[in-house]
């Protein structure tokens, strides 16, 4: 049996990488065996496992699920599809958050975030020098959207208030908190303990420096609602923000995303 | 010992036949009673604060920045403008939750 572009086919003795692909992908660009470039009289052996790509096609829905899948697994992958989460602030927690999961093909994500793209911001954040002076929700929806074109973005360019919290995230299956303001931190978990009762939650608290990352831990409040961070190192401290810390812990709440959406138990 | 404001001074003048205002005046009996500081729980560790002692005034004193923390008391989640004005009373259950910046 071979593998190409992630599916199953059957293997016959003699066949050629070229073959195969002016069967399955006729006008197919690049050829790849095993995970690396190869000719098309090259000769195909049992177990292969091939690529055939057409520079600049977008796969189908299909094909991306099923890459998902073969990767994640299926039961996983049908979760992660019928999941939504937001994200409440797309600076250097929120951008990494958002990539992390539209990579693994979280059905939808609701991004909230007000600011515009400032050069100050690329050192941690994932924006690129071209996107300076564009809306955030905007210039981060075009990389989500190259990542995987099949997550369902809404992104929002609103300031989040105790206010519009419940009602802009009232049907998500987790909130993630990426604020950069300790204030609007507070009062984030505030307004969800008190009005999203079933929603999971995950705050961030201590991100700065670059300290010791292993102090970066994902902290259980309640069954439902975790705090990830060191609980300390504050922005306003001469250390600063870094890429690498505010990463760990970005990918450490993406991570706690994930849990929750498999539904597993901290205590187990 | 109590805390009047009103402690060690005759109340009446230096030849006054009147006892110290303090040892005197029984009706001020509950109020002495009243100085008596509470214990509450504060994230698990038992402390003590004067009666009347805020929400507010409680964050101050442990030289955290209001607007930063979330309170819950006896499990209930305090709203943020009522930290100046919620007193604590004998047994709470104070929990705090302190965020600092950066994201």
């Amino acid at each position: 049996m071979l593998k190409v572009n992630e599916r199953d086919y059957p293997f016959t003795e003699g066949m050629r990488l070229g073959e195969l692909a002016d069967r399955l992908k006729p006008g197919a660009d690049i050829l790849v065996l095993n995970g690396a470039s190869a000719s098309r009289d090259s000769l195909l052996q049992d177990g292969d496992i091939c690529s055939l790509i057409k520079i600049g096609e977008i796969p189908s829905a299909l094909d991306m699920q099923h890459t998902l899948e073969a990767r994640h697994g299926r039961e996983v992958q049908r979760r992660f599809r019928e999941a939504t989460v937001g994200i409440m602030g797309i600076g250097g927690l929120g951008s990494a958050v958002a990539l992390s999961l539209a990579k693994i093909g979280i059905g939808r994500l609701i991004l909230a975030d007000h600011d515009v793209v400032v050069l100050s911001n690329i050192h941690r954040q994932h924006f690129f020098i071209d996107q300076i002076g564009i809306k955030k929700t905007v210039a981060l929806k075009k990389t989500l959207v190259r990542v995987n074109p099949f997550v369902s973005i809404t992104a929002l360019d609103i300031k989040l208030t105790e206010k519009n919290i419940p009602k802009l995230f009232g049907d998500v299956d987790v909130l993630v908190e990426c604020f950069d303001d300790p204030a609007m931190k507070a009062q984030a978990l505030r307004t969800a303990l008190q009005h999203l009762p079933e929603t999971g939650y995950i705050g961030a608290s201590g991100v700065a420096g670059y300290g010791d990352a292993n102090t970066i831990a994902c902290r259980k409040i309640t069954d439902r609602v975790f705090l990830v961070g060191d609980g300390a190192s504050d922005a306003r401290d001469s250390s600063g923000l870094f890429a690498p810390r505010v990463g760990v812990a970005a990918h450490h709440q993406a991570n706690q995303v994930v849990r929750l959406i498999l539904g597993l138990n901290e205590d187990e | 010992m109590i805390d009047s404001p009103c402690q060690g001074k005759n109340f009446y003048g230096k030849n006054s036949s009147f006892l110290f205002y303090n040892e005197a005046v029984k009706p001020f009996q509950p109020y002495r009673l009243s100085m008596k500081k509470l214990q509450i729980v504060c994230n698990g560790q038992p402390q003590e604060v004067p009666p009347g002692t805020t929400l507010a005034r409680l964050l101050e004193d442990l030289t955290l920045p209001t607007d930063s923390v979330v309170a819950e008391i006896n499990k209930q989640i305090i709203d943020r403008d009522q930290y100046a004005t919620l007193k604590l009373a004998q047994g709470d259950q104070v929990e705090l939750i302190r965020f600092v910046g950066g994201g």
